[in-house]
């Protein structure tokens, strides 16, 4: 019996996971204005179908992950600076393959809090991991990592129509290696929405991401490599300064490949719709 | 082979031979069930587990010499039964080989007289089941390159392209429609690429460009197969085994990008427009696309890597239903051994319930069979796969050349995982799939006394696969995962040898029904499994 296809899938949904957070928005002057003390709730889904050539055989998975993040504001800093500590309350991941469907509780991850520091308008000044998931694997420090993504915002005023970028390259130590993320994104200002009863900016982004990289499973030597985009909008209330609504769609061309007792390379194809919804201010 | 295995087999040889004496004083089912129980013993299913998963055969790699020992032991044990050869062997050989990309490949395209050449991984990427050839022909848009009875749909209606190079999308129409007929949202087997080449060369298609479909997707990256040779990331140790068969079959297949799909269309926009009418009237817009030519070449080399099934047969003894076969069978081999080792530590993948008990079940109930003194009306062909583990190569390489008809093979009995978890219990994971089959087993089962647990996600996994997918009913007998699969610590001493004798006696009991009747089975909606 083979027994690779689930341990693979979950790998690459966490790699794109830590990469499908980071989403964009924008005569207007856009920063995040978190207040000090308060706490701010996101439901954050994405949902996956996955395409994955395995030894000659093409298997086709879809894969459902469900998280509330919790977004606690611990300090501004004198010099403008955000200090969030960012944990998750809850999390279900619920993987469908012709093998086995799976739900899994993600109990490791829960109350798991990351300090990250950021400038008003989202560049990350600083990431602390304050309590270590247990067993975490890609799933564990990849989530983690992801759910203290903030979108990054315009640094001048910007009017409708008006473009910015933002390149972000991170490296996420994991399973005895490193895999290395970079990211490319335009944003446009596109209008004015109400959305969930906040009257917000529409931002509209397109963009594009890589990953390469190397880590270690059970014995074996396991290398990333892969290509995606990605195309969303962000509803932004600029009076609150906050991302009300984020709802994307990415493509994902991932490889695997594996060398030790078994030797593979494996195709993934990845396509995901994901939302992050404001739950409570 | 050494002289153990040797000394082991001659023992085995006699026992069979006095087995079969005893044997031919029984006749009548009634009877030839208590002449399998007399050889199915937990003592023999131990001697063959003890021997399949020993060191000595370092984990049944596919291949590796410890592979061909297991399958000299096996083919001996079916020898010593009284099983025939099949073309004068007990081995079918399972071409197996490391493809990898060669040097020479390009895509040219000439329109209207001018001639653009593209560059290969950011412009088009040959995929893994191309072949070693060049091809120069027009070009057929032929949409998703599906030609589907059972989805009343086909791509190919009315379009001759025989001798020509196809262009098709990748997945299927209606992806994100949940009232598609191609099962909604759920993607069919109609999407993958493999079946789309297929479906082409049945057609005649010499040569075949393939596209992300623009309308669903946005990454229209080229990526064919992730070939190492094109990575700076990805190890050439990581290049897959693949079967090999059919190589002068194989047709050039590429994935190609934007360029190209602006080249033969004016735009990816005109793709996805295209796209687009398929998909809301489920007709087929497929055309000759004029003043083209298409020139493709795609280069591969093979590290062969064949190894063999072990098979042994017995001829039915009804005129008519003995052109009918019954296939009863295990994978033998397993993961094999960690390269990287300590001399301390335990560094064997021995594989003792996955598969040698299945393997040691199928070897029993051959020497069951063969001890019964009486022939089944139908013929019984039991086989040992190799490469189970490296993508059910054994079994593939089987339904593809197949030593009897497939048409003419009843049924299927897989034996995958015997030997663990409770005694009692025992997973038959094709109940909605074969029914009928089904039914006999359970009927038999009242006699053995296994709780039988149904449960249907999973199929997936094993050998049966290869013969679901052929249409051939099944049954899969399973004893469950454990936290010991494809661990070091999946050794023989921590089998159930009584409840895989237990299990060895169902089976026989199932093979020896349908072996013995004139009934014909039912796969039940095999396209909406695996």
């Amino acid at each position: 019996m083979n027994k690779f296809y689930s341990h693979l899938s979950l790998i690459a949904i966490a790699i794109l996971l830590s990469v499908s957070v980071i989403f964009a928005q924008g005569n207007y002057k856009l920063e995040y204005k978190f207040q000090k003390g308060k706490t701010y709730r996101y439901g954050h889904t994405t949902n996956s179908n996955i395409t994955q050539e395995m030894m000659g055989k093409e298997m086709k998975m879809t894969n459902a992950s469900d998280m509330t993040i919790r977004v606690a504001v611990d300090d501004l800093t004198k010099e403008g600076n955000i200090a969030l500590i960012v944990s998750v309350d809850s999390a279900k991941n619920t993987t469908k393959s012709p093998m086995m469907d799976t739900t899994m509780i993600l109990n490791n991850i829960i109350g798991k809090r990351t300090k990250i520091t950021v400038s008003k308008i989202g560049a990350v000044i600083s990431r602390e991991v304050i309590d270590t998931i247990k067993n975490e694997g890609m799933m564990g420090n990849g989530s983690q990592r992801g759910m203290a993504q903030l979108i990054r915002l315009p640094e001048k005023e910007v009017k409708v129509g008006e473009k910015w970028n933002s390149t972000t390259i991170d490296t996420v130590e994991s399973m005895g290696g490193k895999i290395f993320h970079t990211s490319n994104l335009e944003y446009t200002l596109t209008g004015k929405e109400k959305k969930q009863n906040h009257d917000c900016l529409k931002i509209d982004y397109t963009g594009t991401s890589s990953d390469t990289g190397k880590m270690m499973m059970q014995g074996m030597e396991l290398f990333v490599e892969g290509t995606g985009k990605i195309k969303g909008t962000v509803y932004f209330d600029q009076k609150l300064g906050l991302v009300v609504l984020d709802e994307s769609t990415t493509d994902n061309e991932q490889t695997m490949a594996i060398t030790g007792q078994q030797n593979m390379t494996i195709p993934m194809s990845v396509s995901s719709k994901s939302t992050k919804t404001l739950l409570e201010k | 082979m050494s002289n153990i295995k040797k000394y082991i087999i001659q023992i085995l040889f006699l026992i069979s031979i006095a087995l079969y004496v005893v044997g031919c004083a029984h006749l009548g089912f009634t009877s030839s069930n208590s002449t399998a129980d007399e050889i199915i013993t937990s003592e023999l299913m131990k001697q063959h587990i003890f021997t399949l998963a020993s060191d000595s055969m370092k984990g049944r790699n596919t291949p590796s010499p410890e592979l061909d020992s297991a399958a000299n032991y096996i083919a001996g044990v079916f020898k010593s039964s009284g099983l025939q050869t099949v073309n004068g062997s007990y081995f079918q050989k399972v071409g197996l080989g490391i493809i990898s990309l060669g040097d020479d490949n390009y895509l040219k395209i000439v329109k209207d007289g001018s001639e653009q050449s593209y560059k290969i991984k950011t412009e088009f990427t040959p995929f893994d089941m191309t072949g070693n050839k060049q091809v120069n022909a027009p070009i057929i848009f032929a949409g998703y390159g599906i030609t589907a009875p059972d989805y009343k749909y086909d791509d190919y209606k009315d379009i001759d392209v025989k001798g020509k190079i196809v262009f098709v999308l990748k997945h299927e129409p209606g992806e994100n429609d949940s009232s598609s007929s191609f099962e909604g949202v759920k993607e069919t087997d109609y999407s993958n690429v493999s079946e789309k080449v297929r479906i082409a060369i049945e057609h005649g298609a010499i040569g075949i460009l393939i596209a992300t479909d623009p309308l669903n997707h946005t990454s229209l990256v080229p990526r064919g197969f992730p070939w190492p040779s094109l990575s700076k990331t990805l190890p050439k140790d990581a290049l897959p085994i693949s079967l090999t068969a059919d190589e002068e079959r194989k047709i050039p297949v590429v994935q190609i990008g934007e360029e190209v799909i602006t080249q033969l269309f004016g735009s990816v926009d005109k793709l996805r427009k295209l796209q687009s009418i398929i998909d809301s009237t489920m007709v087929p817009q497929s055309f000759h696309i004029p003043n083209i030519s298409v020139s493709l070449k795609t280069s591969t080399s093979i590290k062969d890597m064949s190894t063999q099934n072990v098979v042994g047969y017995i001829e039915g003894s009804d005129p008519k239903l003995k052109d009918e076969v019954l296939i009863i069978g295990g994978h033998y081999d397993h993961v094999g051994y960690m390269k990287q080792h300590s001399d301390t530590a335990d560094y064997i993948f021995n594989g003792a319930d996955d598969n040698a008990s299945g393997t040691s079940a199928v070897m029993i109930v051959a020497q069951a069979f063969g001890a019964m003194g009486q022939k089944p009306k139908r013929s019984v062909l039991f086989m040992a796969f190799a490469g189970e583990e490296k993508g059910l190569m054994g079994s593939r390489s089987y339904v593809n050349k197949p030593l009897f008809p497939l048409d003419q093979t009843v049924a299927m009995l897989n034996i995958d995982m015997v030997g663990r978890n409770g005694i009692d219990s025992l997973y038959m994971v094709s109940e909605a799939a074969c029914p009928d089959l089904a039914q006999i087993n359970e009927e038999e089962n009242k006699e053995i006394g296994f709780t039988l647990v149904d449960e249907e996600k999973l199929l997936g996994g094993s050998d049966h696969m290869s013969f679901q997918k052929k249409k051939i009913p099944f049954l899969f007998y399973f004893s469950g995962m454990h936290s010991d699969v494809h661990q070091v610590t999946d050794g023989p001493k921590k089998i159930n040898t009584i409840k895989a004798a237990k299990a060895a006696r169902l089976v026989f009991r199932t093979a020896w029904r349908i072996a013995n009747e004139e009934k014909k089975y039912q796969l039940v909606d095999s396209k909406t499994l695996f």
